[in-house]
């Protein structure tokens, strides 16, 4: 597999960055961070935004976890509401469940809105209001023509973005098409009039050439109503074809297609996929494709090294975003009912640890694998910018990924300085599209979050900043212990 | 009075690990065995008593319900001159076995247990020849099967454990002692794990054990008989008489030196076991015939207004259509709130079509063949009526298998009435009633106007029909916003009330007190006025 000539690609684990190198990203992490944060902090919300109140009501949730459960179950059923009288009822037997989390006031408000139909009707319009504000604050329009208003908004303020069609879950073959489908005409109807925007220099350029303006995120489970990897060969052939001709239509179209992570039990699956089909000669100079790691996997550096090993093999950099992962309740609480072993880290540190760790080997190995950091967190991000420049790697080398409606001020800082910002946009209807809402609000106020405790927590700088695994030291000591799980069968 | 109480009861059992198909060595772990197994088709199993292989005038062929023309192997037929050999042996043995310490009989089953963990796939592919199983279910079963062992060596021990009123100068105990003999008349639908429970929960509480099992799964039967008798259970108390339920079977039920007849099946044969049962008690025998049955169910889901329509058709199709909806738990009726009533019925029905039928061995597949002729065509006769009582949204074809295999495609049938036999009778294939219901007290009447109450379950997300459900919905298992089969020992005690069974729980706290008789033994610890202290 590997050719004579070249030197050996050795593991993220065996082999760093040296040391001095190390101590120079790490003194410049903690000044990019400094001033990211500068920015950050000074531009809090102001009560006429519609942000002041999306942070007061999230902030507001978050004092009781019992409450913030309620609420987004709330959230989540929401869409499905039909009557006024329904929307109100489902919240006040929501919040009747957890009395002691509510404030005195809205206590009263809600036994005296119990009443009347006009008050009823009021609170479920007051609650309506209030959750579609939240979606359309993270869901970036329900139809093309408003997602593609919102991606020509971000190309002005000199932002990139991906599409992401949010639909239900695939649970048929008639469905399995029908995403497909709208895979494909989102690229023959969208791309061409894309590519006829005014170019962006900074976003429109890198080391090596042009970049497809259009840029598409696909979830391979969506091409295929049994993406089960129990039976991989199955799934290459129908998932498999379809994703084979995204990419052909992809190429047409100057389109670039990168392919999402979704729950650990389909990652090998999809790895495998994406490694066979871009290993095809059809597709093997394909270079308009990316796909993601996890960090908050346990196996993420390994599948990190084998990624790294196929590029080169292939003889393509694919991209590769950087990601701590979504599912983190998911999987922790599936592999404990399960009694299988727990794949994700369970000390966050150990996340944002091994999201530097892959930072730093991507950016060491530029010529097969393509950095895309994602992530809110200013550490993260100050370490990736701080490694780039340690190891000379020009602004276009590299990109930074965020998610729409999440930590703009930081991407306007990011894309003022010429760094190349994509906005994650996902768009859709929004029943299909409350499975995706609820996991930003679970992130936004989850206990372990940046942005919680950047935005809402106003936790010191210092320890935001922190090299994390200086925090796995610290906190090693008093690290919860978990149950030890068996080893899986077989 | 249904209420639970608040609070969290956290699990205290930990259940065998499923196995994890997305990890390549379990694949490749499921796929050997079936080769190896494949090369013993077509092997013969004599009936065991008192630990000597036996043969018959007669046997029992089974064939691989996919692929008939293939034998998975014959098994000799016990008669009732079989029955009385093996009580006699039975009644040597189970004196000497009831009195050993419950921690010495836990430990055989313990061991029992790790010895299914050795064979574990083998076990499973055996399921996958013999009852059509698809890997998730086969190996499933062979878990339950351990966690059956395991949970009642645990319970058997708690139950010797000590219990007791004393007062000074009186001591009481409670002591449970053994029934004696149990007839074990297990079905072939989770043909290792209900047999190994039925049989596991007998022998753990002193008494000994003869295994009926079906006809159709006997076979595999004789794994659990090899492995018994491996795991140091003795030759006595253990016997295996597969054979035909009307000889075997009714020949055991009457014997006057049976004691307990555990029995999972159908109503039919449950409630005739029954009656046979109580009219020879203190006739033929100078006791009460103990019955443990578990019969049929028709078990029906709710789909509210608001659910979550994603996860209820998932959770609707496994429950009705896994195994071929060949469970006693499956769901056969779903009864949908009008505002979603198409919507539902529209995705139901193209994640039916699209469901993967063929040979159980293919690990992709969903839905194989049902377990024997005689169960296809009494499926094809029910699709029969299903025509005449609703309209037919699909009827999956399955072609060419139906020639190698007893196939049946799924079928689902909409705007049937509540009335109707296909909304009143256990089916036990892979047919689904749709039902519409205009509010939730109609849908609840549905649901509980059946003859059953097994399972039950509902999709909603308002807490306060959540909480209607738990009170109004009669069945011994409910299921709030999940799928209603697969239940786990000691997390979900499984069992039905009304036609469904006499009201036990398999793989629950009470299971055991149906295998023993209790005793209290009080002493006057008083003598001349003096007592030992306290
Ligand atoms: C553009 C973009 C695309 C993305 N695409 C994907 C994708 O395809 N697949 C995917 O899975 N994710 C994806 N993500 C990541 C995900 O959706 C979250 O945005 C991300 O995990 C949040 O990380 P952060 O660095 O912004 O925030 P931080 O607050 O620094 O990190 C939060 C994350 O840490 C991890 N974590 C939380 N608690 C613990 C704990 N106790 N122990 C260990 N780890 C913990 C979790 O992953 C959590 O999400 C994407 C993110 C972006 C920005």
């Amino acid at each position: 597999m590997v050719a004579a000539s070249s030197p050996p690609l050795l593991p993220p684990w065996e082999a760093d960055l040296r040391p001095e190198q190390l101590a120079r990203i790490e003194e410049a992490t903690e000044q990019i961070g400094r001033e990211l944060f500068a920015r950050f902090r000074a531009d809090r919300a102001r009560i006429w935004q519609r942000r002041w109140w999306d942070d007061r009501i999230m902030a507001w949730a978050m004092r009781d976890e019992r409450l913030k459960v309620e609420l987004f179950r709330f959230v989540d059923v929401l869409p499905m509401l039909r009557s006024n009288e329904e929307v109100a009822g489902h919240l006040l037997e929501y919040l009747d469940r957890v009395p002691d989390a509510l404030p005195w006031w809205l206590r009263g408000l809600l036994r005296a809105s119990r009443n009347t139909r006009v008050t009823r009707a009021l609170l479920a319009r007051a609650a309506r209001l209030a959750s579609s504000d939240f979606a359309r604050r993270f869901i970036a329009g329900s139809t093309t023509e408003q997602v593609l208003r919102s991606a020509r908004r971000a190309r002005r303020q000199k932002q990139a973005f991906t599409l992401d069609i949010l639909g239900e879950a695939v649970i048929s073959e008639a469905e399995a098409e029908a995403y497909f489908r709208a895979y494909v005409d989102l690229i023959e109807n969208v791309a061409p009039t894309v590519n006829q925007w005014p170019t962006v220099e900074q976003l429109d350029q890198d080391v090596l050439g042009a970049l497809p303006r259009f840029n598409l995120s696909i979830k391979l489970s969506a091409l295929d109503c049994h993406f089960d990897a129990i039976d991989p060969e199955g799934v290459m052939q129908r998932a498999g074809e379809r994703f084979r001709q995204l990419l052909r239509i992809a190429k047409e179209h100057q389109a670039f297609i990168n392919v999402d992570m979704e729950s650990f039990d389909k990652k090998d699956l999809t790895l495998h996929i994406f490694k066979t089909i871009l290993m095809e000669d059809e597709f093997r100079e394909t270079a308009d494709v990316g796909i993601v790691i996890q960090c908050y996997l346990k196996s993420a550096l390994h599948d990190l090294h084998e990624l790294a090993l196929w590029a080169r093999e292939r003889g393509t950099p694919v991209w590769v975003r950087i990601v701590k992962g979504a599912y983190w309740d998911y999987e922790t609480v599936h592999a404990r009912a399960e009694h299988w072993p727990i794949p994700v880290f369970q000390q966050k540190w150990q996340s944002d640890a091994t999201f530097e760790r892959a930072t730093r080997y991507v950016m060491q190995h530029i010529e097969y694998l393509r950095p895309a950091l994602a992530s809110h967190n200013i550490r993260s991000i100050a370490h990736g910018l701080a490694t780039a420049q340690v190891l000379d790697l020009p602004a276009s080398g590299f990109e930074i990924q965020m998610l729409y409606g999440m930590a703009d001020v930081e991407k306007r800082a990011l894309a003022e300085r010429g760094y190349r910002v994509r906005v994650y946009m996902p768009y859709g209807e929004l029943i299909p599209g409350m499975a995706y809402l609820v996991r930003r609000l679970l992130e936004n106020t989850s206990n372990d979050s940046f942005l919680r405790a950047g935005l809402y927590e106003q936790t010191p700088v210092e320890l935001l900043l922190r090299d994390p695994l200086q925090v796995g030291k610290q906190d090693g000591n008093r690290s919860r212990s978990r149950r030890a799980s068996p080893a899986p069968r077989g | 009075m249904t209420d639970a109480p608040p609070g969290s009861c956290p699990a205290t059992f930990a259940n065998e690990p499923h196995v994890d198909f997305s990890i390549q060595a379990n694949r490749d772990a499921m796929r050997s065995a079936i080769e190896r197994v494949r090369q013993k088709l077509g092997c013969h199993c004599p009936l065991v008593i008192n630990g000597n292989p036996t043969e018959t005038s007669n046997r029992i062929v089974s064939v691989i319900p996919y692929d008939f023309a293939v034998e998975v192997g014959t098994t000799a037929s016990a008669e009732a001159a079989h029955a009385d050999q093996a009580v006699e042996a039975a009644r040597a043995a189970q004196r000497d076995w009831s009195r050993r310490p419950a921690a010495e009989r836990a430990e055989r089953l313990r061991r029992l247990a790790d010895l299914m963990r050795k064979e574990f796939f083998e076990l499973a592919a055996w399921e996958v020849f013999e009852s059509a199983k698809p890997w998730r279910e086969a190996t499933a079963d062979v878990c339950e099967a351990i966690d059956f062992c395991e949970y009642y060596a645990q319970e058997a021990q708690r139950l010797a454990s000590c219990h007791g009123a004393d007062v000074p100068g009186e001591e009481n105990r409670f002591v449970y002692l053994p029934r004696g003999i149990a007839a074990v008349i297990a079905p072939w639908n989770f043909p290792l794990a209900i047999l190994t429970g039925m049989t596991a929960a007998a022998l753990a509480t002193g008494n000994a054990a003869i295994m009926k099992p079906a006809e159709q799964s006997s076979v595999i039967a004789s794994h659990l008989m090899r492995l018994g008798l491996e795991a140091g259970i003795p030759p006595g108390v253990l016997h295996y008489l597969p054979g035909r339920g009307e000889e075997v079977g009714a020949a055991l039920v009457e014997h006057p030196h049976v004691h307990l007849i555990a029995f999972t099946g159908s109503r039919d044969v449950g409630l005739a076991i029954h009656a046979r049962a109580a009219a020879v008690s203190g006739r033929s025998c100078k006791f009460v015939k103990k019955v443990i049955a578990e019969m049929g169910g028709k078990n029906a889901i709710v789909v509210d207004r608001d659910a979550d329509l994603d996860e209820a058709v998932a959770g609707v199709v496994y429950s009705a259509f896994g195994f071929q909806g060949q469970k006693c738990s499956a769901c056969s009726r779903v009864v949908v709130l009008e505002d979603v009533y198409d919507a539902f019925l529209h995705r139901l029905t193209e994640a039916t079509r699209s469901l993967p039928v063929g040979p159980a061995e293919e690990p992709a597949t969903i839905v194989s063949a049902v377990i024997d002729e005689e169960a296809r065509n009494r499926i094809l006769e029910y699709i029969a009526i299903g025509r005449e009582e609703g309209r037919e949204v699909l009827g999956v074809d399955v072609g060419d298998f139906a020639k190698r295999g007893y196939y049946v495609g799924p079928h689902i049938f909409a705007d049937i009435s509540p009335e109707a036999r296909l909304a009143q009778e256990e089916i036990f294939g892979p047919v689904l009633a749709v039902l519409k219901a205009s509010d939730l007290d109609e849908a609840f009447r549905i649901v509980n106007g059946v003859d059953y109450a097994l399972t039950g379950g509902i999709y909603s997300r308002s807490p306060a029909h959540l909480d209607r459900a738990r009170r109004e919905i009669e069945v011994g298992n409910l299921y709030l916003n999940r799928g209603i089969t697969g239940a786990l020992v000691g997390r979900q005690p499984f069992g039905g009330f009304k036609l469904s069974g006499i009201g036990s729980k398999a793989g629950g706290q009470d299971y055991l007190l149906q295998y023993v008789l209790p005793k209290t033994i009080t002493e006057n610890t008083m003598r001349r006025g003096f007592a030992p202290p306290e």
